[in-house]
Protein backbone atom coordinates (compact mmCIF):
# COMPACT_ATOMS: atom_id res chain seq x y z
CA UNK A 1 0.00 0.00 0.00
CA UNK A 2 1.21 3.09 -1.13
CA UNK A 3 2.23 5.67 1.95
CA UNK A 4 -0.71 7.65 0.64
CA UNK A 5 -3.09 5.42 1.47
CA UNK A 6 -1.26 4.44 4.76
CA UNK A 7 -1.29 7.90 5.69
CA UNK A 8 -4.97 8.35 5.25
CA UNK A 9 -6.08 5.15 6.46
CA UNK A 10 -4.16 5.95 9.33
CA UNK A 11 -5.81 9.22 10.19
CA UNK A 12 -9.03 7.67 9.37
CA UNK A 13 -9.12 5.50 11.90
CA UNK A 14 -7.94 7.66 14.00
CA UNK A 15 -10.74 10.19 13.49
CA UNK A 16 -13.14 7.29 13.75
CA UNK A 17 -12.21 6.59 16.95
CA UNK A 18 -11.47 9.67 18.71
CA UNK A 19 -15.15 11.37 17.20
CA UNK A 20 -16.77 8.05 18.10
CA UNK A 21 -15.74 8.41 21.84
CA UNK A 22 -16.37 11.86 22.26
CA UNK A 23 -20.10 11.37 20.66
CA UNK A 24 -20.32 8.49 23.10
CA UNK A 25 -19.19 10.75 26.19
CA UNK A 26 -21.94 13.33 25.09
CA UNK A 27 -24.46 11.09 24.87
CA UNK A 28 -23.82 9.21 28.31
CA UNK A 29 -23.68 12.22 30.00
CA UNK A 30 -26.74 13.37 28.11
CA UNK A 31 -28.88 9.95 29.56
CA UNK A 32 -27.46 10.47 32.86
CA UNK A 33 -28.27 13.91 33.51
CA UNK A 34 -31.92 13.11 32.27
CA UNK A 35 -32.07 10.04 34.61
CA UNK A 36 -30.57 12.61 37.68
CA UNK A 37 -32.81 14.96 36.67
CA UNK A 38 -36.14 12.90 36.32
CA UNK A 39 -35.30 11.58 39.64
CA UNK A 40 -35.42 15.09 41.39
CA UNK A 41 -38.44 15.54 39.64
CA UNK A 42 -39.86 12.28 41.88
CA UNK A 43 -38.28 13.32 44.99
CA UNK A 44 -40.27 16.75 44.59
CA UNK A 45 -43.86 14.50 43.46
CA UNK A 46 -43.11 12.41 46.34
CA UNK A 47 -42.98 15.40 48.87
CA UNK A 48 -46.23 17.00 47.16
CA UNK A 49 -48.33 13.43 47.61
CA UNK A 50 -47.04 12.95 51.18
CA UNK A 51 -47.59 15.99 52.43
CA UNK A 52 -51.28 16.08 49.77
CA UNK A 53 -51.92 12.81 51.76
CA UNK A 54 -52.06 13.86 55.39
CA UNK A 55 -53.37 17.06 54.56
CA UNK A 56 -56.20 16.70 52.03
CA UNK A 57 -59.25 14.66 52.83
CA UNK A 58 -59.62 13.30 49.64
CA UNK A 59 -56.45 12.08 48.66
CA UNK A 60 -57.39 8.83 46.39
CA UNK A 61 -60.39 10.88 44.56
CA UNK A 62 -59.02 12.68 42.27
CA UNK A 63 -60.86 14.31 39.51
CA UNK A 64 -59.27 12.21 37.16
CA UNK A 65 -58.38 9.12 38.14
CA UNK A 66 -57.57 7.18 34.96
CA UNK A 67 -55.37 9.84 33.71
CA UNK A 68 -53.34 8.98 36.74
CA UNK A 69 -53.55 5.66 36.11
CA UNK A 70 -52.43 5.54 32.13
CA UNK A 71 -49.58 7.64 33.12
CA UNK A 72 -50.19 11.34 31.46
CA UNK A 73 -47.08 13.13 30.65
CA UNK A 74 -45.38 13.97 33.85
CA UNK A 75 -47.16 11.85 36.26
CA UNK A 76 -45.59 9.60 38.25
CA UNK A 77 -47.11 5.81 37.01
CA UNK A 78 -46.19 4.31 40.52
CA UNK A 79 -46.69 5.37 43.88
CA UNK A 80 -46.78 4.02 47.18
CA UNK A 81 -47.23 5.36 50.44
CA UNK A 82 -46.50 3.58 53.78
CA UNK A 83 -47.11 4.19 57.47
CA UNK A 84 -44.52 4.21 60.16
CA UNK A 85 -44.58 0.64 60.69
CA UNK A 86 -44.35 0.08 56.96
CA UNK A 87 -48.13 -1.10 55.99
CA UNK A 88 -48.89 0.14 52.60
CA UNK A 89 -51.69 2.98 53.04
CA UNK A 90 -51.85 4.03 49.40
CA UNK A 91 -50.69 2.36 46.10
CA UNK A 92 -50.89 2.62 42.61
CA UNK A 93 -48.69 0.85 39.90
CA UNK A 94 -49.65 1.04 36.58
CA UNK A 95 -46.07 0.40 35.10
CA UNK A 96 -45.59 -2.95 33.92
CA UNK A 97 -42.88 -4.68 35.17
CA UNK A 98 -44.29 -4.40 38.84
CA UNK A 99 -42.16 -3.27 41.16
CA UNK A 100 -41.26 -5.04 44.40
CA UNK A 101 -40.07 -2.89 47.65
CA UNK A 102 -39.22 -5.14 50.50
CA UNK A 103 -38.83 -4.40 54.29
CA UNK A 104 -35.35 -4.34 54.27
CA UNK A 105 -35.73 -1.41 51.43
CA UNK A 106 -38.31 0.61 53.47
CA UNK A 107 -36.17 0.27 56.03
CA UNK A 108 -33.10 1.73 54.38
CA UNK A 109 -35.28 4.64 53.18
CA UNK A 110 -35.93 5.35 56.93
CA UNK A 111 -32.42 5.39 57.85
CA UNK A 112 -31.03 7.60 54.91
CA UNK A 113 -34.35 9.91 54.33
CA UNK A 114 -33.93 9.95 50.57
CA UNK A 115 -33.04 7.12 48.41
CA UNK A 116 -33.58 6.95 44.78
CA UNK A 117 -33.64 4.07 42.58
CA UNK A 118 -34.33 2.21 39.39
CA UNK A 119 -35.79 -1.16 38.77
CA UNK A 120 -35.62 -1.98 34.78
CA UNK A 121 -36.73 1.06 33.33
CA UNK A 122 -38.76 2.52 35.87
CA UNK A 123 -36.53 4.90 38.15
CA UNK A 124 -37.69 6.08 41.54
CA UNK A 125 -37.76 8.31 44.66
CA UNK A 126 -37.91 7.27 48.38
CA UNK A 127 -38.80 9.60 50.70
CA UNK A 128 -38.98 8.67 54.54
CA UNK A 129 -40.52 11.83 57.18
CA UNK A 130 -39.68 12.57 60.21
CA UNK A 131 -41.34 10.62 63.49
CA UNK A 132 -43.04 14.15 64.12
CA UNK A 133 -43.74 15.19 60.60
CA UNK A 134 -46.32 13.31 59.37
CA UNK A 135 -45.83 10.05 61.96
CA UNK A 136 -43.19 8.85 59.83
CA UNK A 137 -45.11 8.54 56.00
CA UNK A 138 -42.44 7.33 53.57
CA UNK A 139 -43.39 7.62 49.76
CA UNK A 140 -41.99 6.13 46.97
CA UNK A 141 -42.50 7.55 43.79
CA UNK A 142 -41.28 6.72 40.29
CA UNK A 143 -42.22 5.75 36.71
CA UNK A 144 -40.74 5.48 33.29
CA UNK A 145 -38.92 8.47 31.53
CA UNK A 146 -40.52 7.85 28.52
CA UNK A 147 -40.49 11.95 27.25
CA UNK A 148 -36.85 12.25 28.73
CA UNK A 149 -36.00 9.12 26.87
CA UNK A 150 -37.26 9.55 23.90
CA UNK A 151 -35.22 13.11 24.21
CA UNK A 152 -32.02 11.27 24.56
CA UNK A 153 -32.89 8.58 21.85
CA UNK A 154 -33.16 11.09 19.33
CA UNK A 155 -30.04 12.96 20.49
CA UNK A 156 -28.38 9.44 19.93
CA UNK A 157 -29.57 9.24 16.36
CA UNK A 158 -27.96 12.59 15.81
CA UNK A 159 -25.02 11.78 17.00
CA UNK A 160 -24.70 8.21 15.12
CA UNK A 161 -25.29 9.92 11.83
CA UNK A 162 -22.78 13.30 13.00
CA UNK A 163 -20.42 10.32 13.34
CA UNK A 164 -20.68 8.83 10.31
CA UNK A 165 -20.54 12.01 8.57
CA UNK A 166 -17.50 12.54 10.03
CA UNK A 167 -15.81 9.52 9.26
CA UNK A 168 -16.69 9.51 5.62
CA UNK A 169 -15.82 13.41 5.36
CA UNK A 170 -12.64 12.61 7.02
CA UNK A 171 -12.12 9.67 4.57
CA UNK A 172 -12.27 11.82 1.71
CA UNK A 173 -10.41 14.88 2.86
CA UNK A 174 -7.92 13.04 4.62
CA UNK A 175 -6.67 11.26 0.98
CA UNK A 176 -6.98 14.30 -0.64
CA UNK A 177 -4.33 16.05 1.89
CA UNK A 178 -2.05 13.26 2.58
CA UNK A 179 -1.75 12.88 -1.22
CA UNK A 180 -0.59 17.59 -0.56
CA UNK A 181 1.56 16.50 2.17
CA UNK A 182 3.55 13.71 0.21
CA UNK A 183 4.01 15.55 -3.20
CA UNK A 184 7.42 16.80 -2.30
CA UNK A 185 8.38 13.54 -1.82
CA UNK A 186 7.08 11.96 -4.68
CA UNK A 187 8.95 15.31 -6.36
CA UNK A 188 11.99 14.62 -4.69
CA UNK A 189 11.26 11.25 -6.43
CA UNK A 190 11.06 12.18 -9.73
CA UNK A 191 13.68 14.57 -9.88
CA UNK A 192 16.22 11.93 -8.46
CA UNK A 193 14.59 9.49 -11.13
CA UNK A 194 15.24 11.61 -14.03
CA UNK A 195 18.98 12.11 -13.43
CA UNK A 196 21.42 10.56 -15.29
CA UNK A 197 25.02 10.40 -14.98
CA UNK A 198 26.80 13.49 -15.66
CA UNK A 199 23.38 15.75 -15.47
CA UNK A 200 22.91 15.14 -12.20
CA UNK A 201 25.69 16.60 -10.63
CA UNK A 202 23.85 19.98 -11.66
CA UNK A 203 20.90 20.42 -9.91
CA UNK A 204 20.21 21.03 -6.66
CA UNK A 205 16.63 20.85 -4.91
CA UNK A 206 14.31 23.61 -4.16
CA UNK A 207 12.78 21.77 -1.07
CA UNK A 208 15.75 22.66 0.67
CA UNK A 209 14.31 25.88 2.07
CA UNK A 210 11.29 24.16 4.05
CA UNK A 211 12.11 23.53 7.37
CA UNK A 212 10.50 19.86 8.34
CA UNK A 213 11.53 16.77 7.34
CA UNK A 214 11.20 17.24 3.83
CA UNK A 215 13.66 19.91 3.93
CA UNK A 216 16.09 18.62 5.53
CA UNK A 217 16.13 15.60 3.15
CA UNK A 218 16.18 17.98 0.40
CA UNK A 219 19.18 19.34 2.01
CA UNK A 220 20.77 16.31 3.05
CA UNK A 221 20.37 15.38 -0.71
CA UNK A 222 22.01 18.72 -1.86
CA UNK A 223 24.89 18.26 0.46
CA UNK A 224 25.69 14.50 -0.85
CA UNK A 225 25.19 15.66 -4.79
CA UNK A 226 28.03 18.40 -3.65
CA UNK A 227 30.24 16.13 -1.93
CA UNK A 228 29.95 13.83 -5.39
CA UNK A 229 30.67 16.79 -7.60
CA UNK A 230 33.51 17.75 -5.82
CA UNK A 231 34.94 13.86 -5.51
CA UNK A 232 34.51 13.67 -9.75
CA UNK A 233 35.72 16.93 -10.21
CA UNK A 234 38.73 15.88 -8.01
CA UNK A 235 39.68 12.74 -9.94
CA UNK A 236 39.25 14.11 -13.05
CA UNK A 237 41.55 17.11 -12.04
CA UNK A 238 43.83 14.08 -10.83
CA UNK A 239 43.59 11.81 -13.81
CA UNK A 240 44.90 14.97 -16.07
CA UNK A 241 46.87 15.70 -14.27
CA UNK A 242 48.85 12.60 -13.42
CA UNK A 243 48.63 11.49 -17.25
CA UNK A 244 50.16 14.82 -18.21
CA UNK A 245 52.94 14.56 -15.22
CA UNK A 246 53.75 10.81 -16.94
CA UNK A 247 53.49 12.27 -20.96
CA UNK A 248 55.62 15.50 -20.66
CA UNK A 249 58.85 13.68 -19.26
CA UNK A 250 58.27 11.10 -21.80
CA UNK A 251 57.79 13.16 -24.56
CA UNK A 252 60.88 15.43 -24.13
CA UNK A 253 63.01 11.67 -23.26
CA UNK A 254 61.48 10.79 -26.65
CA UNK A 255 62.49 14.35 -28.46
CA UNK A 256 66.19 13.84 -27.30
CA UNK A 257 66.37 10.33 -28.51
CA UNK A 258 65.17 11.47 -32.26
CA UNK A 259 67.73 14.36 -31.89
CA UNK A 260 70.64 12.58 -30.78
CA UNK A 261 69.80 9.51 -33.80
CA UNK A 262 69.89 12.76 -36.48
CA UNK A 263 73.77 12.08 -36.63
CA UNK A 264 76.81 9.90 -35.87
CA UNK A 265 78.09 10.71 -32.42
CA UNK A 266 81.16 9.28 -30.71
CA UNK A 267 81.06 6.69 -28.16
CA UNK A 268 81.37 9.14 -25.78
CA UNK A 269 78.32 10.92 -26.04
CA UNK A 270 76.28 8.30 -26.51
CA UNK A 271 77.18 7.33 -22.96
CA UNK A 272 76.90 10.38 -21.69
CA UNK A 273 72.99 10.99 -23.11
CA UNK A 274 72.34 7.07 -22.61
CA UNK A 275 73.04 7.79 -18.71
CA UNK A 276 71.28 10.80 -18.23
CA UNK A 277 68.05 9.26 -20.09
CA UNK A 278 67.85 6.31 -17.55
CA UNK A 279 68.32 8.54 -15.01
CA UNK A 280 65.17 10.17 -16.19
CA UNK A 281 63.71 7.15 -16.83
CA UNK A 282 64.11 5.97 -12.90
CA UNK A 283 62.88 9.33 -11.94
CA UNK A 284 59.52 8.12 -14.22
CA UNK A 285 59.48 5.07 -12.86
CA UNK A 286 60.03 6.18 -9.22
CA UNK A 287 56.87 8.38 -10.18
CA UNK A 288 54.68 5.99 -12.07
CA UNK A 289 55.28 3.66 -8.91
CA UNK A 290 53.89 6.39 -5.81
CA UNK A 291 50.97 7.09 -8.39
CA UNK A 292 50.22 3.51 -8.16
CA UNK A 293 50.54 3.11 -4.73
CA UNK A 294 48.36 6.25 -4.34
CA UNK A 295 45.70 5.03 -6.15
CA UNK A 296 46.00 1.79 -4.83
CA UNK A 297 45.65 2.68 -1.34
CA UNK A 298 42.37 5.18 -2.81
CA UNK A 299 40.83 2.17 -3.98
CA UNK A 300 41.60 -0.65 -1.82
CA UNK A 301 43.08 0.10 0.83
CA UNK A 302 41.70 -2.26 2.85
CA UNK A 303 42.77 -5.32 1.18
CA UNK A 304 46.15 -4.72 3.02
CA UNK A 305 46.94 -6.79 5.80
CA UNK A 306 47.68 -5.07 9.11
CA UNK A 307 50.74 -6.59 11.13
CA UNK A 308 51.92 -5.73 14.65
CA UNK A 309 55.38 -3.81 13.81
CA UNK A 310 58.40 -1.88 16.41
CA UNK A 311 57.95 1.49 15.09
CA UNK A 312 62.25 1.52 16.43
CA UNK A 313 62.63 -1.18 14.52
CA UNK A 314 61.29 0.08 11.57
CA UNK A 315 63.29 3.01 11.74
CA UNK A 316 66.09 1.66 12.47
CA UNK A 317 65.96 -0.13 9.08
CA UNK A 318 64.99 3.13 7.77
CA UNK A 319 67.97 4.64 9.15
CA UNK A 320 70.60 1.88 7.67
CA UNK A 321 69.10 1.98 4.16
CA UNK A 322 70.20 5.45 4.14
CA UNK A 323 73.64 4.57 5.41
CA UNK A 324 74.17 2.77 2.96
CA UNK A 325 73.07 4.34 -0.01
CA UNK A 326 73.59 7.84 0.87
CA UNK A 327 76.91 7.70 3.28
CA UNK A 328 77.22 11.21 3.11
CA UNK A 329 73.38 12.40 4.33
CA UNK A 330 73.61 12.38 8.21
CA UNK A 331 70.36 10.30 9.38
CA UNK A 332 70.23 11.36 13.36
CA UNK A 333 67.53 8.85 15.08
CA UNK A 334 66.56 9.28 18.50
CA UNK A 335 63.84 7.28 20.53
CA UNK A 336 61.65 8.40 23.07
CA UNK A 337 63.57 7.50 26.58
CA UNK A 338 60.77 8.25 28.68
CA UNK A 339 59.11 4.99 27.28
CA UNK A 340 58.38 2.59 30.04
CA UNK A 341 58.62 -0.59 27.66
CA UNK A 342 60.18 -1.29 24.13
CA UNK A 343 56.78 -3.01 23.41
CA UNK A 344 55.08 0.48 23.85
CA UNK A 345 56.73 1.38 20.43
CA UNK A 346 54.32 -1.13 18.50
CA UNK A 347 51.85 0.01 15.55
CA UNK A 348 49.50 -1.83 13.75
CA UNK A 349 50.05 -1.73 9.73
CA UNK A 350 51.81 -2.59 6.84
CA UNK A 351 56.07 -2.06 6.98
CA UNK A 352 56.40 -1.49 3.50
CA UNK A 353 54.13 1.51 3.67
CA UNK A 354 55.76 3.21 6.49
CA UNK A 355 59.06 2.42 5.20
CA UNK A 356 58.02 3.97 2.00
CA UNK A 357 56.62 6.90 3.99
CA UNK A 358 59.95 7.44 5.70
CA UNK A 359 62.22 7.77 2.89
CA UNK A 360 59.94 9.57 1.16
CA UNK A 361 60.20 12.32 4.37
CA UNK A 362 63.58 11.76 4.34
CA UNK A 363 64.24 12.15 0.62
CA UNK A 364 62.42 15.28 0.57
CA UNK A 365 64.57 16.66 3.62
CA UNK A 366 67.64 16.11 2.09
CA UNK A 367 66.35 17.46 -1.19
CA UNK A 368 65.47 20.92 0.38
CA UNK A 369 68.35 21.66 2.30
CA UNK A 370 72.14 21.82 1.44
CA UNK A 371 73.46 20.97 4.91
CA UNK A 372 72.05 16.84 4.73
CA UNK A 373 70.84 17.13 8.04
CA UNK A 374 67.90 14.88 8.77
CA UNK A 375 67.03 14.05 12.60
CA UNK A 376 64.01 11.51 12.95
CA UNK A 377 62.23 11.44 16.60
CA UNK A 378 60.40 9.06 17.71
CA UNK A 379 57.66 10.35 20.47
CA UNK A 380 55.46 8.38 22.86
CA UNK A 381 52.99 11.62 23.27
CA UNK A 382 49.80 11.91 25.03
CA UNK A 383 46.61 12.75 22.23
CA UNK A 384 42.92 12.66 22.97
CA UNK A 385 42.13 9.29 22.56
CA UNK A 386 45.48 8.28 24.92
CA UNK A 387 48.14 7.70 23.44
CA UNK A 388 50.10 8.29 20.14
CA UNK A 389 53.56 7.26 18.56
CA UNK A 390 54.96 10.50 16.83
CA UNK A 391 57.39 9.86 13.76
CA UNK A 392 59.21 13.37 13.45
CA UNK A 393 61.75 13.83 10.52
CA UNK A 394 63.40 17.61 11.24
CA UNK A 395 65.52 19.28 8.67
CA UNK A 396 67.11 22.94 8.72
CA UNK A 397 66.94 23.51 4.79
CA UNK A 398 64.97 26.39 3.15
CA UNK A 399 61.88 25.80 4.67
CA UNK A 400 57.88 26.01 3.26
CA UNK A 401 56.21 29.11 3.32
CA UNK A 402 53.00 29.48 5.50
CA UNK A 403 50.51 30.12 2.32
CA UNK A 404 51.65 27.06 0.67
CA UNK A 405 51.38 24.53 3.69
CA UNK A 406 47.70 24.04 3.09
CA UNK A 407 47.78 22.84 -0.31
CA UNK A 408 51.25 20.89 0.42
CA UNK A 409 49.68 17.17 0.78
CA UNK A 410 47.56 17.44 -2.64
CA UNK A 411 48.81 15.53 -5.44
CA UNK A 412 51.18 17.05 -8.15
CA UNK A 413 51.58 20.22 -5.72
CA UNK A 414 54.54 21.86 -5.49
CA UNK A 415 55.79 24.68 -4.16
CA UNK A 416 57.77 27.89 -5.11
CA UNK A 417 60.14 26.95 -2.99
CA UNK A 418 61.31 24.13 -4.48
CA UNK A 419 63.48 25.99 -6.75
CA UNK A 420 64.05 23.66 -9.27
CA UNK A 421 64.27 20.27 -7.69
CA UNK A 422 63.69 17.70 -9.76
CA UNK A 423 60.12 15.69 -8.63
CA UNK A 424 56.44 15.38 -9.39
CA UNK A 425 55.03 16.64 -6.33
CA UNK A 426 53.61 13.13 -5.15
CA UNK A 427 55.54 11.93 -2.26
CA UNK A 428 54.05 14.41 0.51
CA UNK A 429 50.41 13.30 -1.06
CA UNK A 430 51.56 9.32 -0.78
CA UNK A 431 53.20 9.66 2.89
CA UNK A 432 49.67 12.06 4.20
CA UNK A 433 47.64 8.57 2.69
CA UNK A 434 49.45 6.19 4.14
CA UNK A 435 49.16 8.21 7.58
CA UNK A 436 45.59 8.44 7.31
CA UNK A 437 45.64 4.40 6.30
CA UNK A 438 46.96 3.51 9.76
CA UNK A 439 44.46 5.83 11.08
CA UNK A 440 47.27 8.34 11.97
CA UNK A 441 47.60 11.92 10.37
CA UNK A 442 50.36 13.85 8.60
CA UNK A 443 51.55 17.60 10.41
CA UNK A 444 53.66 19.73 8.97
CA UNK A 445 55.68 22.89 10.98
CA UNK A 446 58.08 24.70 8.79
CA UNK A 447 59.66 28.61 9.06
CA UNK A 448 61.06 29.91 6.01
CA UNK A 449 65.00 29.97 6.22
CA UNK A 450 65.14 27.85 9.32
CA UNK A 451 63.64 24.46 8.26
CA UNK A 452 61.05 22.28 8.59
CA UNK A 453 59.32 19.28 10.50
CA UNK A 454 57.06 16.52 9.05
CA UNK A 455 55.52 14.41 11.83
CA UNK A 456 53.72 11.40 11.09
CA UNK A 457 50.93 10.46 14.55
CA UNK A 458 50.30 6.83 14.47
CA UNK A 459 47.65 4.82 17.05
CA UNK A 460 49.81 2.62 18.93
CA UNK A 461 48.27 -0.86 19.88
CA UNK A 462 49.27 0.00 23.29
CA UNK A 463 47.50 2.75 25.17
CA UNK A 464 45.04 3.99 22.60
CA UNK A 465 41.16 3.99 23.60
CA UNK B 1 70.48 -7.39 11.02
CA UNK B 2 69.59 -10.99 10.08
CA UNK B 3 72.92 -11.26 9.51
CA UNK B 4 74.18 -10.86 12.86
CA UNK B 5 70.95 -12.68 14.21
CA UNK B 6 72.28 -15.67 12.11
CA UNK B 7 75.80 -15.38 13.78
CA UNK B 8 74.55 -14.51 17.71
CA UNK B 9 72.70 -18.06 16.54
CA UNK B 10 75.37 -19.88 15.32
CA UNK B 11 77.14 -18.88 18.25
CA UNK B 12 74.75 -20.59 20.79
CA UNK B 13 74.44 -23.58 19.07
CA UNK B 14 73.24 -26.83 19.94
CA UNK B 15 76.54 -27.42 21.87
CA UNK B 16 76.24 -24.48 23.37
CA UNK B 17 74.92 -24.03 27.10
CA UNK B 18 71.04 -24.23 27.20
CA UNK B 19 71.11 -21.34 29.95
CA UNK B 20 73.31 -18.25 30.86
CA UNK B 21 73.48 -17.01 34.02
CA UNK B 22 75.12 -14.30 36.08
CA UNK B 23 74.38 -13.96 40.17
CA UNK B 24 70.36 -14.68 40.29
CA UNK B 25 69.41 -13.68 36.69
CA UNK B 26 68.79 -16.70 34.92
CA UNK B 27 68.55 -16.43 30.53
CA UNK B 28 66.59 -19.60 29.31
CA UNK B 29 68.21 -19.85 25.42
CA UNK B 30 65.82 -21.94 24.24
CA UNK B 31 62.49 -20.43 25.62
CA UNK B 32 64.34 -17.29 25.41
CA UNK B 33 62.91 -16.19 29.18
CA UNK B 34 64.42 -14.62 31.82
CA UNK B 35 64.40 -15.05 35.44
CA UNK B 36 65.96 -13.46 38.26
CA UNK B 37 64.93 -14.58 41.93
CA UNK B 38 61.62 -16.05 42.06
CA UNK B 39 60.57 -13.49 39.26
CA UNK B 40 59.94 -13.93 34.84
CA UNK B 41 61.08 -11.14 33.26
CA UNK B 42 59.66 -10.65 29.91
CA UNK B 43 61.47 -9.62 26.73
CA UNK B 44 61.06 -8.63 23.56
CA UNK B 45 62.92 -9.98 20.83
CA UNK B 46 65.73 -6.99 20.70
CA UNK B 47 65.84 -7.15 24.47
CA UNK B 48 66.48 -10.36 24.53
CA UNK B 49 70.09 -10.05 22.10
CA UNK B 50 71.09 -6.94 24.32
CA UNK B 51 70.99 -9.26 27.42
CA UNK B 52 72.30 -12.01 25.79
CA UNK B 53 75.27 -9.95 24.27
CA UNK B 54 76.03 -8.51 27.55
CA UNK B 55 75.60 -11.83 29.71
CA UNK B 56 78.22 -13.67 27.26
CA UNK B 57 80.63 -10.70 27.38
CA UNK B 58 80.18 -10.80 31.13
CA UNK B 59 82.76 -8.89 32.85
CA UNK B 60 83.70 -6.91 29.92
CA UNK B 61 83.31 -3.22 28.94
CA UNK B 62 81.37 -2.85 26.10
CA UNK B 63 81.56 0.65 24.11
CA UNK B 64 77.88 2.08 22.19
CA UNK B 65 79.29 1.64 19.02
CA UNK B 66 80.46 -1.97 19.43
CA UNK B 67 76.82 -2.80 21.14
CA UNK B 68 75.16 -0.71 18.26
CA UNK B 69 77.59 -3.00 15.79
CA UNK B 70 76.79 -6.38 17.24
CA UNK B 71 73.52 -6.24 18.47
CA UNK B 72 71.49 -3.88 15.96
CA UNK B 73 74.40 -4.01 13.11
CA UNK B 74 74.74 -0.70 12.91
CA UNK B 75 78.25 -0.01 11.13
CA UNK B 76 78.14 3.67 10.56
CA UNK B 77 78.95 6.40 12.41
CA UNK B 78 75.49 7.96 12.70
CA UNK B 79 73.69 9.60 15.95
CA UNK B 80 71.45 7.34 17.51
CA UNK B 81 70.58 7.05 21.16
CA UNK B 82 68.91 3.39 20.70
CA UNK B 83 71.59 1.86 22.49
CA UNK B 84 70.90 4.08 25.63
CA UNK B 85 67.09 3.89 25.21
CA UNK B 86 67.24 -0.19 25.31
CA UNK B 87 69.74 -0.06 28.11
CA UNK B 88 67.34 1.85 30.07
CA UNK B 89 64.79 -0.76 29.01
CA UNK B 90 66.84 -3.67 30.04
CA UNK B 91 67.77 -1.76 33.51
CA UNK B 92 64.40 -1.21 34.33
CA UNK B 93 63.74 -5.01 33.62
CA UNK B 94 66.18 -6.47 35.01
CA UNK B 95 67.71 -4.24 37.95
CA UNK B 96 65.44 -1.70 39.01
CA UNK B 97 63.53 -3.92 41.44
CA UNK B 98 66.49 -5.87 42.87
CA UNK B 99 69.73 -4.73 45.36
CA UNK B 100 71.95 -5.84 43.46
CA UNK B 101 72.56 -3.88 39.87
CA UNK B 102 74.31 -6.07 37.42
CA UNK B 103 74.35 -3.55 34.86
CA UNK B 104 77.12 -0.75 35.56
CA UNK B 105 77.42 2.08 33.36
CA UNK B 106 81.48 3.64 32.74
CA UNK B 107 81.16 7.13 31.64
CA UNK B 108 82.63 7.47 28.32
CA UNK B 109 83.53 3.97 27.94
CA UNK B 110 80.44 2.45 27.49
CA UNK B 111 78.13 -0.68 29.99
CA UNK B 112 79.35 -3.61 32.04
CA UNK B 113 77.57 -6.09 32.83
CA UNK B 114 78.59 -8.01 36.51
CA UNK B 115 77.46 -10.19 39.37
CA UNK B 116 79.47 -8.41 41.66
CA UNK B 117 79.03 -4.13 41.18
CA UNK B 118 82.14 -3.25 43.22
CA UNK B 119 84.67 -5.35 41.11
CA UNK B 120 87.16 -3.94 38.66
CA UNK B 121 86.34 -4.06 34.75
CA UNK B 122 87.90 -7.40 32.67
CA UNK B 123 90.67 -5.37 30.32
Amino acid sequence: MTLRHQLSRTLLVLVAGVLGLVLLGVYAQVERQRGVSYRERMRLRAYAEGVRFMESPDFGMEVNPQARAQGAEGEPQFLALYSIQNQLLYGMDSTNGGVVLGVPFLNKVRQEGLVNGRQGMVEWAALAFGKEQYNGLLVVCGGVDAQGRDQVRRLAWVLSIAWVLGVVLTWLLSYRFAGRALRPVSHLLDKVDSVHAEQALQFNLPEAARKDEIGRLARRFNDLMDRLREAVGTRQQFLGLASHQLRTPLASMKTEMEVLLLQERSPEEYRVALSGLLQRLEDLNATARRLLALVQLEAGGDALRRTALGLDDVLLEVQAWWGRHRPDARIELLLDEGVEDAGLFTVQGDEELLKTALHNLIENALKYSDNLWVQVQLRRERSPKGYALAVAVADRGRGIPEDQIPRLFEPFYRGTNSGGQPGHGLGLALVSKIATWHGGVLEVQSKVGVGSTFTLVLPPIFGHA
Amino acid sequence: MDRIRALLRRNTGDSGPRQLQVADLVLDLQTKEARRGSKTIPLTAKEFHLLEYFMKNKGKVLSRAKLAADVWGIHFDTGTNVVDVYLNFLRKKVDRDFETKLLVTHIGQGYRMTDDPNSEPES
